[in-house]
C-alpha cells in the first residue's frame, strides 16, 4: 500500500515537472524525439510514394503512348519558349545594368519531402519536412511550394522541421495587396463546413484565408494577388499567398477585410521548399 | 517484466499513432493508440500502474507533438485513475465494455485538451470543430481499443504477465484438436 503511494506521489510529481519545465528543455526533447522517429516517417513516406507512383503506373498504362507524345510535344513547345526568355533575360540584365540596379535579396531553396502530416493530437495544422538544422534548416523560414507560400517552419531537429500551415488560425503573415499595394495581415482559418450550408458542418474542407486591416480608400477588386510583405522578418517579400476572393467592410467600419483563395495545393503536400535568406 | 512490457507497448504505440494518417472529416485525429494502451492497464491492473502508463503515455504524446509538455500527461492519469474506479464493477473481456471506455474516453481527451490548450497562446478554434474533433477521436478509439486489448492481452499472456484460467487452456485445447 505504501509503496503504491509513493508511486501515485512520484507520478504526480512527475506530471508537475513536466507542466514547469523551461521551454528550452522542452524544444530540446522535443527534438531529439522527432530525430528518433524521422527514420520510421521516412520509410513509411517511401513506401506509400513508391506505392501510389506504382498504382498510377497502373492506372495510367493505357494512355501512356498518347501521354508520351503529347509531352513530347510539350518539351518542343517549351524549348521554343525557353530560347526566347533567353533573349529576353539578357535583355533584362542589361537594362538593370543601364539601371544599375542591384538585387538586394537572394532566395536559396532547400528542397524538402513531406515525412508526415498533421502532429499527434491535431491541435494544430502542420507537416514535417525530412530536413533539419544539419541541412540548414531553422525555426522561422518560410516554406513554400512551385506554387506559393505554405507555412513557416517552427520546431527544427537535426533531421526534421515542423511546418506550421498558413491555413493554421495560429499562423499569421504581413501581407501585400501585390496590385494596390496595401498592407495587411493574413490568418489561416483552419477548416470548416464546406459549401454555402454551414449547418451540414460533417462535411469539411480547408476554409480560405482571412485578410485583416486592409486600409480603406484604396482600390481592392476580387482577384487581386496576395503576396507576402516582407515585414516582421519571417517572410521574404513577394513569395505569393493567394487571390482575394471577396472583400468587404468591417463590422467596425475602419478597415477591409477579405476572404483569400490559397494558391498552393495544400491538401496534397509531397515536396516543398524551405527559404533561406540570403542578404 | 510487466512495466518493460507496458513501456515498449506504449513506445510501439506512440510510433504507430504518429505514422497513421490523420482524417480531416472527424476533426483532424488520429487513432488514439496511446488512449488505447492507457484503458487497457486502467481496466486490466491497479492504479499505480495504471497511473505510469498515463504518465508514459502522455510524454509520448506530448513530446512528438506540437503542444506543451505534461498536457497529455495529466489527462491520461485522469482518464486512467478514473477508468479504474469501474474496474471491478465490468466485464473487461466484454466487446461493448471496451468500446463504451474508449468513445467516453476519446470525447474527454479532446475536451480536457481543448479546456487546456486555451489557457495559452493557442488561439483555437471554433467550438463546432472542437465537436466535431470530439465525436471523431471517440469513433476512432472506439474502433481501436478492441485491437489494442486483444493484441496487448495475447502479448501479455504471451509474456505470462496475465494468468491463463483453466477453462481458456481447455477451450484452445477443443479448439486445436
Amino acid at each position: 500500500m505504501r509503496h503504491r503511494a509513493r508511486i501515485t506521489g512520484l507520478v504526480f510529481l512527475a506530471i508537475v515537472i513536466l507542466l514547469n519545465l523551461p521551454l528550452s528543455v522542452s524544444m530540446r526533447l522535443k527534438a531529439g524525439a522527432h530525430d528518433n522517429v524521422a527514420p520510421f516517417q521516412n520509410m513509411v513516406s517511401f513506401i506509400m510514394n513508391k506505392w501510389r507512383a506504382n498504382m498510377q503506373v497502373l492506372i495510367d498504362a493505357r494512355g501512356v503512348v498518347a501521354e508520351r507524345k503529347k509531352m513530347q510535344e510539350e518539351v518542343a513547345d517549351l524549348k521554343h519558349k525557353v530560347k526566347a526568355m533567353e533573349s529576353l533575360e539578357l535583355d533584362n540584365d542589361a537594362l538593370r545594368k543601364q539601371l544599375e540596379f542591384k538585387k538586394r535579396q537572394e532566395m536559396k531553396m532547400i528542397l524538402c519531402e513531406v515525412i508526415m502530416r498533421g502532429d499527434m493530437s491535431g491541435w494544430w495544422q502542420t507537416v514535417t519536412l525530412n530536413r533539419g538544422t544539419d541541412d540548414g534548416v531553422f525555426s522561422d523560414m518560410a516554406v513554400v511550394t512551385v506554387d506559393g507560400l505554405i507555412g513557416r517552419t517552427t520546431a527544427v531537429s537535426r533531421h526534421t522541421a515542423e511546418v506550421l500551415l498558413v491555413t493554421d488560425p495560429n499562423c499569421k503573415v504581413a501581407c501585400r495587396l501585390a496590385r494596390a499595394g496595401v498592407f495587411g495581415i493574413v490568418s489561416g482559418q483552419g477548416i470548416r463546413a464546406s459549401g454555402v450550408d454551414r449547418s451540414l458542418e460533417m462535411f469539411y474542407g480547408p476554409q480560405p484565408f482571412y485578410m485583416d486591416y486592409i486600409s480603406k480608400g484604396q482600390d481592392v477588386y476580387e482577384g487581386d494577388d496576395v503576396v507576402t510583405s516582407g515585414l516582421g522578418g519571417v517572410y521574404p517579400k513577394g513569395l505569393l499567398i493567394g487571390k482575394v476572393a471577396r472583400i468587404e467592410e468591417h463590422s467596425s467600419r475602419l478597415y477591409y477585410v477579405a476572404d483569400v483563395l490559397p494558391v498552393a495545393n495544400i491538401a496534397s503536400l509531397k515536396y516543398a521548399f524551405v527559404v533561406q535568406k540570403v542578404e | 517484466m510487466g512495466w518493460l512490457v507496458m513501456t515498449f507497448v506504449l513506445l510501439c504505440a506512440a510510433i504507430v499513432q504518429s505514422l497513421l494518417p490523420s482524417f480531416i472529416c472527424l476533426g483532424q485525429s488520429r487513432p488514439p493508440l496511446l488512449l488505447a494502451v492507457v484503458l487497457y492497464y486502467a481496466l486490466r491492473r491497479e492504479d499505480d500502474i495504471t497511473l505510469v502508463a498515463g504518465l508514459q503515455a502522455g510524454f509520448f504524446q506530448d513530446i512528438l507533438d506540437k503542444g506543451p509538455l505534461g498536457y497529455s500527461a495529466l489527462i491520461f492519469c485522469i482518464i486512467g485513475w478514473t477508468a479504474g474506479r469501474f474496474r471491478r464493477v465490468v466485464v473487461v473481456e466484454s466487446l461493448i465494455t471496451q468500446v463504451f471506455f474508449g468513445f467516453i474516453a476519446g470525447g474527454v481527451v479532446v475536451l480536457g485538451g481543448y479546456l487546456m490548450l486555451r489557457g495559452t497562446e493557442f488561439t483555437g478554434c471554433r467550438p463546432s470543430w472542437v465537436l466535431v474533433k470530439m465525436f471523431g477521436v471517440s469513433i476512432l478509439s472506439m474502433i481501436c481499443t478492441p485491437v489494442v486489448f486483444l493484441m496487448i492481452s495475447k502479448l501479455d499472456r504471451l509474456l505470462g504477465n496475465i494468468e491463463v484460467k483453466e477453462e481458456d487452456i481447455l477451450d484452445d485445447f477443443e479448439y486445436g484438436s
